[in-house]
């Protein structure tokens, strides 16, 4: 992995800040430590917006080091009072929120427009 | 280095105290039997191309989309753990990963060089009191995965086992839909 490589990119959509993610893995520990400098970094920064949506589109397979990214980013998103969302999450990543229960812990929404326009 | 062979390697051939008889029924060879093993040391991205060569061999052998991806998580997890939580990311220790399949099974060994942890005392992630906390869901996902999970006692080697989910368990648009006892890869993503 290049010390450049890009993990993700924040996009406006009306009120919501969109951080779509780039790789299609995120399974290798380098990786998903810069990924989720990257995810943090625009949490701590954000400003002007209470909702920011991660989006999973790209992603095909997660293992358990993302979901540990994950549950500390919405640590950090509580404790700055933004609402965190995860959208388009593929079916099989799915079934490891469901199994874990963590989809119970994250908003999760099916599209990225009903992550924008659910209610914080 | 990834050593691949096409008859099997006796992986679990063990001793019967280190897998407690698990894999007696293990491939016998009567079958076109895929093996490889792979020594790497405790560094992270190891291990890789033996999980990618496995996932190969079982999608040319008609293993669902769900099932590569249960196969993928376990062997993922594993790797992770023995190099993080066994070897603890020292180099000079090394992570030992044998895979043995057919049609109708896959068998993987991985072994670290570490202490050991007591594997029968995990908290069980899903507690409403550790959903918060970040880390324990490795094991817990590679159980739910794998048809079958062993450790051996010191808690330094893990085995698994996993038969492909049969294709009536899947929804087929348009027939009536068939039970299953396994909820998690009955009901989703033969679309994927």
């Amino acid at each position: 992995m290049s010390a450049s490589t890009v993990h993700t990119m924040v996009r406006y959509e009306g009120e919501a800040a969109v951080i779509d993610c780039l790789d299609v893995k995120l399974n290798e520990e380098l990786t998903i430590q810069a990924w989720g400098e990257e995810l943090t970094n625009t949490v701590q920064n954000i400003g002007g917006y209470q909702r920011v949506i991660v989006n999973f589109q790209n992603v095909k397979f997660m293992s358990s080091s993302a979901l540990r990214v994950l549950i500390t980013l919405n640590q950090t998103a509580r404790s700055r009072k933004l609402a965190l969302f995860l959208c388009s999450i593929n079916p099989n990543i799915l079934e490891v929120f469901k199994i874990t229960k963590l989809d119970s812990l994250f908003k999760i929404r099916a599209t990225e427009a009903e992550a924008v326009h659910s209610k914080l | 280095m990834l050593n691949i062979k096409t008859q099997p390697i006796c992986l679990f051939g063990l001793p019967s105290d280190a897998n407690g008889g698990a894999f007696e029924n293990a491939l016998d060879g009567s079958s076109d039997v895929w093996s490889a093993h792979e020594t790497f040391p405790s560094v992270s991205g190891q291990g890789e191309s033996l999980v990618e060569a496995t996932l190969h061999e079982l999608e040319t052998r008609g293993w669902s989309p769900v099932d590569l991806f249960q196969v993928q998580l376990a062997l993922e997890e594993g790797i992770a753990n023995a190099i993080e939580h066994g070897n603890k990311h020292d180099p000079n220790k090394f992570v030992h990963m044998d895979v043995e399949l057919d049609d109708a099974r896959i068998l993987v060994k991985i072994q670290d060089e570490g202490e050991g942890f007591p594997h029968w005392a995990l908290p069980d992630p899903t507690d409403e009191a550790n959903l918060d906390k970040p880390s324990g869901r490795g094991v817990f996902l590679i159980r739910n995965s794998m048809t079958k999970v062993w450790f051996n006692d010191k808690g330094t080697c893990i085995f698994m086992e996993k038969n492909p989910t049969p294709l009536e368990s899947f929804s087929i648009e348009g027939a009536q839909e068939t039970s299953s006892s396994d909820e998690s890869n009955a009901s989703e993503s033969v679309d994927e």
